[in-house]
């Protein structure tokens, strides 16, 4: 039996949903786009390990090819996090693949796993037909076939079936349409009315608008300024007041923080003003970017946000777009509806 | 004057007992490792629908009330307009599925213009 999957590999995290036949045993996966080479044993350090030890920032292990990687939370803690942004990271390359392995090994488990993917591209990517079809056959090439690996010493053998794709946040569209059949559930003048989707992502800012089964290629257009920005710019301010450098993941993780707190030379720094000052500036760098291409963006029946930095950044887009949803569950959304979407395509074959 | 409302943040402190509340605490845990924002959305979700679905069962409940005194009226108006628009009625069954045939026809629209081909 194959099932039907959404992948949307993101900067900040990769993101899985698998939905088993009849729109039963809806899986859902999120891992941070982290990834080292180590190792987590650490001999008998760990064994100064006393009371209840929280496996909780303890990385995925993930092994093929005899090579163990490590993945997800916790990886700057045992290795040097690959820190790659560009949009060939898309393509293959082993940091790619072992987070795959991952978030599929943590939507099914171990054993033998048959799937087809709707995999979700940036806009910006999409935008750029050749450079989309390069990207997709690059991803089809590592993608489509048989893979054998092993996470935390558990064995995987998964067989990918079909690999298609469509840009992310038309996975935010069919997460907000769609249910888990594939089945329209909004009114059907929903689907001829003008619709806006904002994906806030974390190295991407995605604008997308579809009417009447058409994408509006006027409202439609994609940025590197996502929330990465307020990470880099967090990283300048604590490198420069605390003397401290972070990684970009490390910032992100702070500045999701209620109360950003780092341990420094000179004691515990209390990061709330210079996060706040970080996050000010990136939403400014997105409303600009957002209101140069939709205005006030009143000519949009329906207006969906999504993607992790929309729940951030919810009060200033609820202040600059009040007829604005900032849509549930907002880091999975997008794999939510590339998995709707792949329950039609992949269902009816 | 008008008088302003305006809505103030709230604050939810609940405390979980392990053995009163265990499916609570396992099913909070769940979120331990998900990123910021996930667990407190996925309460919120959950509480929305605890909600909608308590209200549809106060609905149902109350309808329950009238079952008989409703089925008796519809049954008897059925009857009675099946009689005169036998035709009519045929034709509003043809007229839902041509609905659902546009908005699957829509979706297909999309579908190809958004999926990309190699």
């Amino acid at each position: 039996m194959v099932l039907c999957g959404g992948y949307d590999p993101g900067f900040g995290n990769g993101k899985g949903v698998i939905i088993g036949p009849s729109g039963s045993n809806v899986n859902v996966a999120v891992v941070p786009s982290v990834v080292g080479v180590g190792e987590t044993d650490l001999g008998m350090l760990s064994v100064g390990n006393l009371g209840r030890r929280s496996r909780r920032n303890v990385p995925d292990r993930v092994s093929f090819d005899g090579v163990t990687y490590l993945v997800g939370k916790g990886v700057s803690r045992y290795a040097r996090p690959v820190q790659r942004m560009d949009f060939l990271r898309l393509t293959d390359g082993p940091e790619l693949r072992a987070l795959f392995y991952d978030v599929t090994f943590r939507l099914l488990g171990e054993g033998v796993h048959k799937i087809a993917f709707m995999v979700g591209l940036p806009v910006e990517i999409m935008a750029d037909r050749e450079h989309a079809k390069g990207v997709l056959r690059a991803m089809r090439g590592w993608m489509v076939g048989e893979h054998s690996f092993v996470v935390n010493d558990e064995e995987v053998s998964l067989e990918v079936a079909d690999v298609r794709a469509m840009a992310q946040p038309a996975g935010a569209f069919f997460a907000w349409g769609l249910d888990d059949r594939g089945k329209w559930i909004r009114d059907r003048s929903d689907l001829r009315a003008p619709v806006a989707i904002c994906d806030i992502g974390f190295n991407t800012l995605d604008l997308f608008v579809v009417e009447g089964g058409e994408v509006i290629g006027r409202f439609t257009g994609g940025d590197t300024a996502g929330m990465r920005r307020a990470a880099e710019q967090l990283i300048t301010r604590v490198q420069g007041q605390c003397g401290v450098e972070l990684s970009l993941h490390e910032a992100d993780a702070l500045a999701r923080q209620k109360r950003p707190r780092l341990y420094t030379a000179d004691g515990e720094a209390d990061l709330r003003s210079l996060v706040n000052q970080a996050l000010d500036s990136a939403a400014a760098g997105i409303v600009t970017f957002v209101e140069r291409r939709w205005g006030n963006a009143r000519q949009f029946a329906h207006v969906l946000f999504t993607g992790g930095g929309a729940d951030i950044l919810h009060d200033t887009l609820a202040r600059q777009y009040p007829h604005g949803v900032v849509l549930p569950n907002t880091v999975t959304a997008n794999a939510v509806g590339l998995a709707r979407y792949a329950v039609r395509a992949f269902g009816r074959k | 004057m008008a008088r302003r409302t305006t809505t103030a943040l709230k604050t939810l402190k609940i405390r979980l007992y392990p053995g009163l509340d265990n499916d609570l605490i396992a099913w909070v845990e769940q979120f331990d490792d998900q990123p910021y924002g996930v667990k407190s959305q996925s309460i919120k979700n959950t509480l929305r629908q605890g909600i909608r679905e308590s209200t549809d069962q106060a609905m149902e409940t109350e309808s329950v009330l009238d079952l008989s005194e409703i089925r008796r009226v519809i049954e008897a108006s059925v009857a009675s307009a099946m009689s005169r628009f036998e035709g009519q009625l045929a034709v509003a069954a043809i007229t839902g599925n041509r609905e659902d045939d546009e908005t699957e026809d829509l979706l297909d629209a999309l579908g190809s213009a958004l999926i990309l081909d190699e």
